[in-house]
């Protein structure tokens, strides 16, 4: 990637805690007002790596470059980035404006500046008016506000989210991740945002970083990690595909002939080299089953259970080799019911071979 | 807090334990002796009742009224250094993993199971003159002769600082115990130096401890007594000790009372200065 737009470079870090290696040799490149979310499960060492750019915790190898500059042993406070915590970290003895002003006050900035800079920044994450205000008497939505405006407001190189939205409701997280959204688009600040929401990182990054085991599964945008994850792990964990077992039977352009439980259907090849012979998973999403009636070609089925849930019914199946997969349809009533014999079929560009993680 | 205590219904009835215990130990006692510091002395034994301010005329005797001001003196000086030793004691203490914090816990508690009186006798042999203090410093060579250092205004001004150190120690603990450490990080993170985010929320937070552990030394040593006479030999005297004597030797009641009186005023507008200045609402559950 090239250096020079890149304002973010982790090479090599490694971290250990004891025994256990909570980060793997990593590398990543963020560039300039690029907005990239590390997502993962709880415990993948994504926090870490937060800490680790911050500067809040030091890596056992690897270096930590900001605009080319090598600040691996550089306290927190020299480093010209800011975080937003998981749970706010308001200072609770001073009121919203102090708190925002806190990065400003150190700075040496004049007083009447400050005023200004914090009611600005107030007025961005829309709280304008709440300066007098104390973080106890504020709403969690309120305190994610005044957290945001508190790191913004010292116009970091780049700004690292652990988790922001983690402790709204739904709604509010919503309506938060089409704002921060705006926010980094117009401040043009880079981002590095921690989420363990899959449907948040889809919608909000330029960048996705599938963290698994402290390593990165896989790197690339929301629809390539989407539509063509490299393993079973970004497979399941992004896009709740369906993993079927079989044996590669041969290759047929980008495609690949798979011999699964039952029958034999193709696939997209993704990024596996499977030789004829070699054992092969496949990929498919719910809603790219198709369930025909069972004497038509695909890999038959047995209807374990069909349940209704969130506009979808889900529709659980077992195939020959007593592997389940779940099918879902849109609407309440699919016709079908436990014990029905179906046939598996998808239509071969939506399913894709992967790697086992 | 009061507010909270009474919206409890039935609160008040199992209260009444309480303010009847109260009412008896502490209140009772406290009118019986304000009443006392009015009346006369009998010359041969007990008092009459009879009215008079001459009392308190007498404590407007330089010899009585300078009492009161080394007493003050000597607690300033003890709340002061309890809190420059206390402070990192227990913040460094509230830090260390739980194993350690057990241990050195014990290690301040323990002393509580010995008499305080018992535990000056021990600085007595510490401080005598050949005692184990000047033998250590003359073995090394620091000093020549014996420092003759018990009897002096050190000796008591370190008495008092040992006695009521682990007040201060557990007070300062218990609130940096509590701290949110992630506030630390969030000072560094927006630019704060070590000690600058120490000064802006560390110390602003554990603030509640600090004061607690300020009132719990400073009320105390206004009043203990035992300690100037173990340590200082009788040569300083301290209100305590002077109503002591009045009350034992000299056997004037009610002049006792008044000295005892004007005590618990003294340190009470100290405790109302302290306030005003400190501006802290979480002192409403010591104050």
């Amino acid at each position: 990637m090239d250096n020079r737009s890149s304002i973010l470079q982790v090479q090599n870090i490694v971290k250990r805690f004891g025994d256990v290696t909570v980060l793997d040799h990593l590398n990543l490149s963020v560039d300039r007002g690029e907005f990239v979310t590390l997502l993962g499960a709880s415990g993948c060492g994504k926090t870490t790596l937060l800490r680790i750019i911050a500067g809040l915790e030091t890596p056992d190898e690897g270096t930590v470059l900001l605009s080319g500059q090598d600040v691996t042993d550089w306290a927190p406070n020299k480093r010209n980035v800011n975080t937003v915590f998981q749970n706010y970290a308001l200072f609770p003895h001073m009121n919203v404006e102090a708190n925002v002003g806190y990065g400003l006050r150190l700075k040496k900035m004049a007083r009447p500046q400050i005023q200004k800079t914090v009611s600005e920044a107030l007025a961005l994450v829309q709280l304008p008016g709440y300066e007098k205000r104390h973080p106890q008497e504020l709403s969690g939505g309120q305190r994610q506000r005044v957290a945001i405006a508190r790191a913004i407001v010292n116009s970091p190189d780049v700004l690292l989210l652990d988790e922001p939205l983690g402790a709204l409701d739904l709604q509010l997280r919503r309506q938060m991740q089409i704002e921060l959204k705006r926010l980094q688009k117009q401040l043009g600040i880079t981002f590095i945002y921690i989420t363990h929401d899959q449907e948040e990182a889809i919608n909000m990054s330029d960048r996705i970083a599938v963290m698994y085991g402290g390593t990165f599964a896989q790197t690339g945008t929301p629809a390539q990690i989407y539509d063509e994850p490299i393993n079973d792990y970004v497979a399941t964990f992004v896009g709740n595909s369906n993993i079927i077992r079989g044996v590669a039977e041969a290759a047929d352009g980008s495609y690949i002939k798979a011999s699964l439980p039952g029958g034999t259907l193709l696939a997209r090849k993704g990024a596996v080299q499977a030789a004829a012979g070699a054992d092969v998973l496949i990929a498919v999403r719910s809603e790219n089953i198709d369930l025909l009636p069972p004497e038509e070609a695909g890999l038959p089925a047995e209807v374990r259970e069909v349940a209704f849930g969130g506009g979808m019914q889900r529709i659980t199946l077992l195939l020959q080799d007593n592997s389940e997969i779940v099918a879902s349809r849109h609407g309440i009533d699919s016709g079908l019911q436990a014990g029905d014999r179906v046939s598996v079929y998808w239509d071969k560009d939506k399913a894709i071979a992967v790697q086992k993680a | 807090m009061k507010k909270r205590f009474l919206k409890k219904p039935g609160a008040g009835i199992a209260a009444v334990p309480l303010w009847m215990f109260t009412l008896v130990f502490v209140a009772g006692p406290m009118v019986y002796m304000l009443i006392l510091s009015f009346l006369t002395r009998d010359p041969s034994w007990g008092v009459v009742n009879e009215f008079t301010l001459d009392n308190y005329a007498k404590i407007l005797n330089p010899v009585y009224a300078g009492t009161y001001l080394s007493s003050l003196k000597l607690a300033l000086s003890t709340t002061a250094i309890t809190l420059v030793i206390g402070y990192p004691f227990g913040y460094f203490m509230a830090r260390l993993s739980e194993k350690w914090k057990k241990r050195l816990m014990m290690l301040v508690v323990v002393p509580f199971w010995t008499n305080a009186l018992v535990r000056m006798y021990g600085w007595i042999i510490i401080f005598r003159s050949n005692g184990l203090l000047d033998k250590l410093l003359m073995g090394l060579g620091v000093t020549d002769a014996p420092l003759r250092l018990l009897y002096t205004y050190p000796a008591v001004l370190v008495g008092m600082v040992y006695a009521l150190l682990p007040f201060m120690i557990l007070s300062v603990y218990s609130s940096v115990e509590k701290m949110d450490w992630s506030l630390v990080e969030a000072a560094r993170d927006l630019g704060a130096s070590k000690a600058r985010a120490f000064w802006t929320v560390t110390a602003k937070l554990t603030l509640p401890g600090v004061l607690s552990g300020v009132i719990l030394t400073f009320i105390p040593s206004m009043g203990l007594f035992f300690i100037a006479d173990v340590l200082g030999g009788g040569k300083f005297m301290l209100v305590g000790n002077l109503i002591r004597d009045q009350l034992f030797s000299a056997r004037d009641w009610p002049f006792a009372a008044a000295l005892a009186v004007i005590l618990t005023l003294l340190t009470t507008l100290f405790l109302w200065l302290y306030r005003k200045i400190t501006h802290v609402r979480d002192l409403e559950g010591i104050l």
